[in-house]
């Protein structure tokens, strides 16, 4: 599904969360976004995704404007946020089944019952949510997003929590997704582990698009190097905290601790 | 037909978590109860059998007993995002009311299924009216507390004190609904039917379809962030 945005804007209170964000995903591409907290990367996949509205500009899906899709839309997306939409207290099927049948997915059960072996989730399947660990939590939603085959997936923080092997898999499976014609805009802090699975990365800053390029073209270390620059431009380096903002961290905490604590 | 798979899809699920919760149900029953015994205590013994007293306990225990459940209607939906998953379902967002006001009409039942009885029994009291007109009474008053308890529950569940203001802002839409329960409760009981009290019969149909009514066609501004 080709998806477009077109100077996309969202203010509230005065403040922009987004300042006319502009770019566009072909189908079967993946594109990485980029950006410090605050800069807008989790409010730009939340309108994508029709659950905030933008205040300015549209997005189209292909070629139609988001509002005149209407719940037909819905169906297309394949939503995974920071909160994980999880029911805490229903088990790992009974989270997917709800879901699958939400979204009228055909054979509710045994589509969410492969989800579960898909997710590596068997041993807890009958388990509460709520009893998962962070990374399992986080492939059971990420599954969960999948169960209806959308055509766009829009992912925040997908590999957060995830191990090296389940960060693999995720990887896996993205690719399995971009051969399968989807787009997929992907929300990463820690971008090296997304890097591979990109076609396209984009940098917000502060709402608005400071960088989009082809990854093709750019090694992640070069790309570390330019995105480092776009965070601080007063000093070219890698991207991170500087050693001044370090030692000014430091400070404060040693100001902070009582007396006597910081030597024998 | 999607929109009603979803429907049904929302209330499966809410009862799927009342079962392993009990929030709903349990909790108010069990308030409904305790609240009995307080009136009981309360009361003189000679008050328990002066008119209206039964009434008043009975709709005062159901109401307040109430509250904790269907405030956590959309409270529990706040938590991990879930309403986000629900607004991201393919359906007209009217569809998500209507399955959390039936589900909610669902746990009411069951509360006062569980506490009318009791009421009954410690006051001594006979129900003369045959049986379907007090359930179509209990059913329709049980009706409007549920859309407009639904409603309500939305909205706070958008207020960062919502939790605490869910009653506030409640009760005061509720008073049309508790003259009416009360009205037709005793006329139920003094004379065996609606009889000069139907008005108020009237008067919960249309209290119904406004507040499930209005929501159903408003559901979309009042969720939207």
């Amino acid at each position: 599904m080709h998806v477009d945005l077109r100077a996309v804007t969202r203010r509230v209170d005065g403040r922009r969360l987004l300042d006319a964000v502009t770019l566009s995903v072909e189908p079967g591409q993946t594109l990485l976004l980029c950006g410090p907290n605050g800069a807008g990367k989790s409010t730009l996949l939340k309108v994508m995704a029709g659950l905030l509205p933008p205040t300015g500009g549209e997005i189209l899906y292909d070629g139609r404007p988001a509002s005149r899709w209407g719940p037909a839309l819905r169906r297309r997306l394949g939503v995974v946020l920071h909160e994980t939409l999880l029911y805490d207290e229903l088990t790992v099927v009974d989270n997917l089944v709800f879901a699958a049948r939400l979204f009228g997915v055909p054979d509710a059960r045994r589509r969410a019952e492969g989800m579960v072996d898909a997710a590596g989730l068997r041993l807890v399947a009958r388990e509460p949510a709520g009893r998962l660990s962070r990374g399992m939590k986080q492939r059971l939603a990420l599954v969960r997003a999948l169960l209806h085959r959308p055509s766009v997936l829009l992912l925040d923080e997908p590999y957060a929590g995830l191990d090296a092997r389940w960060s693999a898999w995720l990887t896996d499976l993205l690719a399995a997704e971009r051969a399968r014609g989807t787009s997929v805009i992907l929300v990463a802090h820690e971008w090296r582990t997304a890097w591979p699975v990109a076609d396209r990365a984009a940098v917000l800053l502060r709402g608005r698009l400071a960088r989009l390029l082809d990854t093709a073209a750019w090694d992640p270390d070069r790309f570390g190097g330019e995105y480092g620059r776009l965070l601080h431009p007063e000093r070219p380096q890698a991207a991170g905290p500087s050693g001044a903002a370090v030692g000014a961290t430091a400070a404060v905490l040693s100001a902070g601790a009582p007396e006597g604590e910081s030597g024998p | 037909m999607s929109w009603a798979r979803a429907l049904a899809a929302i209330v499966w699920k809410d009862l799927r978590l009342e079962w392993r919760t009990g929030e709903a149900v349990l909790t108010p029953a069990l308030l409904a109860l305790l609240l009995l015994l307080v009136i009981v205590f309360a009361l003189p013994p000679a008050a328990a059998r002066l008119e209206g007293v039964f009434t008043a306990s009975l709709w005062t225990a159901v109401f307040f007993a109430g509250t904790v459940g269907l405030g956590r209607s959309f409270a529990r939906e706040r938590a991990e995002g879930r309403l986000w998953g629900l607004l991201l379902a393919p359906v007209d967002r009217s569809a998500i009311f209507l399955a959390k006001g039936l589900s909610a009409f669902l746990f009411l039942a069951m509360v006062a299924l569980v506490t009318m009885p009791a009421f009954f029994a410690v006051f001594g009291q006979r129900l003369e009216a045959p049986l379907w007109l007090w359930t179509a009474t209990v059913g329709l008053v049980l009706l409007a507390y549920s859309g407009v308890g639904t409603l309500v529950s939305a909205v706070a569940a958008q207020l960062r004190a919502g939790d605490v203001l869910y009653p506030v802002l409640l009760f005061p839409l509720l008073v049309p609904v508790v003259l009416a329960a009360v009205h037709l409760t005793d006329a139920l009981l003094e004379t065996g039917g609606w009889g000069t009290a139907r008005s108020w019969v009237h008067l919960l149909i249309m209290y119904n379809l406004l507040f499930w009514g209005v929501p159903y066609l408003i559901f979309e501004y009042v969720v939207e962030v």
